[in-house]
């Protein structure tokens, strides 16, 4: 059974939040982390307080220094929204000559520095403002609303999930993940049927890992996920954010796509099976279902078989340590080329989108520096090494999977071209992109490969407020998650 | 057995998905046996529209084959909760892949947890949640219908999911769940979820956990939001999700020129359709057998439109392939609304709030 840490412990992954704003980093004590852009919102915490709380807890900032905050916990948190005071008629004498806030900003950053509580600023500000009593009990809500994100001064520890992680990319660029959308992302991972105890692969990038990450979340410790990837390095930035354990982690391995098993020796494969029908295939038949019965149960008896495999695959283990300390170095300088690419990928979105949002690689330099300034405690993140990795990921392949996942911001159609041989008849595939036309060529291309029962599809997402009186969609929302193409593969 | 586990070769006791089109997928079970309308044991055959199949004969067979009908063929799938989702026997109404998928991120489950779920209803939900669970999670699911517990019981049990789910006939309203301070998740699918919240906050586990309720109307999420939020929950979200799906074709639109039309017939052509064998009828049937079924029938109205302009198609025509909305979707399932218990809650208060 999963490690269930409840804890918010020395040297673990915790998310951040305060209001809208979410946030990763590693803690460690006697650190501080600076979080928020730039300038007025900008505020640094040493999280000491946090170490020993339980993920979920909300914390006080309380003020050090001018910027800096140490946190103490929340017993008992209330969702403030008490300031509102009874609202206007309507709104007809509003003025909004940008003079309604007789403070001005220095003064009200004068107050807060003399040591304000965010709330009681928030008050202040309410009773300077000449407009806030003609308000409708709506606009005071959301002004109020709007000032406690800038003033507010709780925050809540949250322990890493799926669900935090694709909101806290989605909000701060989309492009960081490709626009996959937490409902696309739900999708996937259903009609990929990925669970514990089978063999699964998936093709990423563009999308930090995510999918990568979502996945192994949803295998637990039993069975074999593989993820193929194209260039210098895997993708599994949301995969070291998601605090697995090793036990975990030995379910992921990785492989290279021009490192893939021979491809001739699996199409062969499934062309027998497939012009000769069911009955035949005696040779092939009998190397598969060997092979299965490690996976056909989904029992944790599963890891044992698993470590014997691993053994036969490497003989020399005594040399692995060393590898893996290799590996693990030029992983240190991977993440490196990760970040700068990671930089250049977002220039590279906002080249696209011309209108699209700033890239916010602000806070990540704070984090760079945090994590290289403590890294020996950090749990290693690579468990195999690439040689090690290569050669499970091969016979994972080998063996088949029970279901395929290719997400990527490339043309993807080629990789699904080149990973269906693996897939077990009757079993499913999805695949995603941020576009729908590379999808509906795949959608008769696929055909030929013994796709059936296929769909494409997006969905609709929609957000409510929901308060008395007053429940209407969201003011914003987003205007696509990108699409999905799914089906099954049977044989020809 | 299939759902719980994975396996090449379709076995006596398997629930194994016929896939003969989009909008003509069953879920057969793999026994000799049926018991028919008159209460009489008799051999489980299959019909469909390009005729029948013995069941039994599936068995030996592997996943992923053809299977030959009399008048046509179709594949068997393995089973797996989206597909039993839209071939399973309707016992209420049920949740769709699109919201059950949410419900499962939302709620962060995954191998291990131990969900609460009421009502169990059709067991479409129950399904995926099981699967995501694994061996080592738990279900508790509750219904007041004592029938619908007795039937979804007895179909875990045939699907593999026994040992990871426990099935109560309790109105949760009245009287909980009946497990306090165990759970990582609990899911209300009710009526009147208000009356369950309280009880669903005391069913978590008190270093925190996820609530989800569904519900049609608007007024019940207003209620519901209420409670959660007199409760002292956190992270109130409430979101509506539609799948829309496109049926890829090839278009071919006539082009005017000079102001006249092309000396080409008007056409619109369909192309990349389904090519069952056999039968050009079969495309005709599905229209009309689609009218009235799931959600994911694929409009082919299209179809009828092209249908309706005979003639041949033009060269100067322009051509594109497209992704082709349906005419008709269902435009609501019901809203989520989810919230976090915060860890270290009181609870001891509860029962007054409600
Ligand atoms: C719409 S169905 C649930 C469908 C289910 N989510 C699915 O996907 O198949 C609602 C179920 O809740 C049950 N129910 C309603 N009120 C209940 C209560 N107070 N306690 C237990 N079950 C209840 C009904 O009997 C019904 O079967």
């Amino acid at each position: 059974m999963p490690l269930k840490k409840n804890l918010i412990e020395e040297g673990c992954v915790v998310m951040v939040q305060k209001g809208a704003y979410l946030k990763t980093c590693r803690v460690f004590s006697g650190r501080s982390y600076t979080f928020g852009k730039r300038g007025d919102g900008q505020f640094t915490l040493n999280l000491d307080g946090a170490l020993g709380c339980p993920f979920g807890s909300s914390f006080r900032m309380d003020r050090v220094s001018n910027k800096m905050f140490s946190i103490t916990k929340i017993e008992n948190p209330v969702i403030s929204l008490d300031i509102v005071t009874e609202g206007g008629v309507d709104n007809r004498d509003l003025q909004d000559d940008g003079r309604s806030q007789k403070l001005t900003p220095d003064e009200i950053i004068t107050l807060k520095n003399k040591g304000l509580t965010g709330k009681e600023v928030i008050q202040v500000i309410t009773e300077n403002s000449s407009t806030f009593k003609d308000k409708t009990v709506y606009s005071q809500e959301k002004y109020v609303n709007k000032k406690q994100k800038k003033y507010g001064e709780t925050i809540t520890i949250h322990k890493p999930t799926i669900r935090l992680l694709n909101d806290m990319y989605y909000t701060q660029d989309p492009l960081k993940i490709a626009n996959l959308r937490i409902d696309t992302l739900s999708q996937l991972l259903c009609h990929s049927n990925v669970q514990a105890g089978g063999n699964f692969a998936v093709f990423e990038s563009g999308s930090q890992g995510l999918v990568t990450a979502a996945m192994l979340q949803r295998m637990g410790t039993v069975g074999h996920l593989v993820q193929v990837y194209h260039g210098a390095h895997p993708q599994r930035e949301a995969v070291d954010l998601m605090n697995f354990s090793e036990e975990e982690l030995l379910v992921l391995s990785f492989i290279n796509v021009t490192k893939l098993p021979e491809a001739t020796q699996r199409d062969s494969l499934t062309t027998t099976t497939a012009t000769t029908n069911t009955n035949t295939t005696t040779t092939t038949n009998s190397n598969t279902t060997t092979t299965t019965t490690s996976i056909t149960t989904a029992e944790p008896m599963d890891t044992n078989e698993e470590d014997e495999t691993r053994k036969e695959e490497t003989p020399h283990s005594s040399k692995s340590d060393e590898q893996k300390h290799t590996n693990e170095d030029s992983e240190e300088n991977l993440i490196q080329k990760d970040n700068e690419k990671l930089d250049c990928e977002s220039q590279e979105n906002k080249d696209q989108h011309v209108n699209g949002k700033k890239s916010e690689k602000q806070d990540q330099e704070t984090q760079k520096s945090g994590e290289q300034a403590k890294k020996p405690s950090r749990p290693r993140k690579f468990v195999r090494t690439q040689v090690e990795d290569v050669s499970m990921s091969s016979s994972v392949l080998e063996q088949g999977i029970m279901g395929l996942v290719v997400a990527c911001r490339q043309y993807p159609n080629d990789v699904v071209k080149e990973l269906m041989p693996f897939l077990h008849p009757g079993h499913s595939f999805v695949v995603f992109s941020p576009y729908k036309e590379p999808l509906m060529e795949l959608y008769s291309e696929v055909r030929t490969l013994g796709g059936t029962n296929m769909r494409l599809s997006e969905t609709w997402l929609r957000h409510y407020q929901v308060l008395p009186q007053r429940t209407h969609p969201a003011i914003n929302m987003s205007g696509g998650g990108g699409y999905l193409l799914y089906g099954t593969k049977v044989l020809k | 057995m299939s759902f719980s586990g994975f396996k090449e070769v379709i076995e006596e006791g398997d629930t194994v998905i016929l896939y003969i089109g989009v909008s003509q997928i069953y879920a057969l079970e793999v026994k000799p046996k049926v018991i028919n309308k008159n209460g009489q044991g008799v051999d489980n055959v299959f019909q469909t529209k390009y005729g029948s199949v013995k069941v039994m004969d599936l068995v030996g067979k592997k996943y992923g084959s053809r299977v030959n009908l009399s008048k046509g063929w179709g594949q068997v799938l393995y089973p797996t909760p989206e597909l039993w989702t839209i071939t399973l026997p309707h016992r209420t109404q049920i949740l769709y892949t699109p919201d059950i998928s949410m419900v499962l991120t939302q709620l962060e489950i995954g191998p291990g947890s131990i969900v609460c779920e009421a009502g169990t209803g059709s067991g479409s939900l129950s399904h995926a949640i099981l699967r995501a669970i694994g061996a080592n999670g738990k279900l508790h699911t509750f219904d007041f219908h004592k029938e619908r517990v007795k039937v979804a019981s007895e179909e875990f049990i045939r699907h593999g999911f026994g040992d990871r789910v426990i099935v109560l006939h309790r109105d949760v309203c009245d009287e909980g769940f009946g497990v306090e301070g165990v759970a990582d998740a609990v899911f209300l699918d009710l009526p009147k979820p208000w009356d369950a919240l309280p009880h669903a906050v005391s069913a978590i586990k008190t270093s925190g956990g996820r609530i989800c309720s569904f519900s049609p109307c608007i007024e019940q999420v207003a209620r519901t939001c209420e409670v959660l939020q007199s409760l002292g929950l956190q992270e109130l979200l409430t979101l509506e999700c539609l799948a829309r799906e496109f049926q890829v074709k090839s278009i071919s639109l006539p082009r005017v020129i000079n102001g006249q039309k092309a000396p080409t017939h008007q056409n619109t052509h369909v192309s990349q359709e389904e090519k069952q064998p056999d039968l050009k009828k079969k495309k005709v049937e599905e229209c009309v057998e689609g009218a009235g079924s799931d959600t994911n029938t694929k409009s082919d109205e299209h179809e009828q439109i092209a249908a309706g302009n005979k003639g041949q198609q033009g060269n100067g025509d322009f051509r594109f392939t497209t992704g082709i909305t349906q005419l008709k979707m269902p435009g609501h399932t019901g809203f989520l609304t989810f919230a976090s218990v915060p860890p270290g809650l009181a609870r001891n208060k509860l029962s007054c709030v409600a």
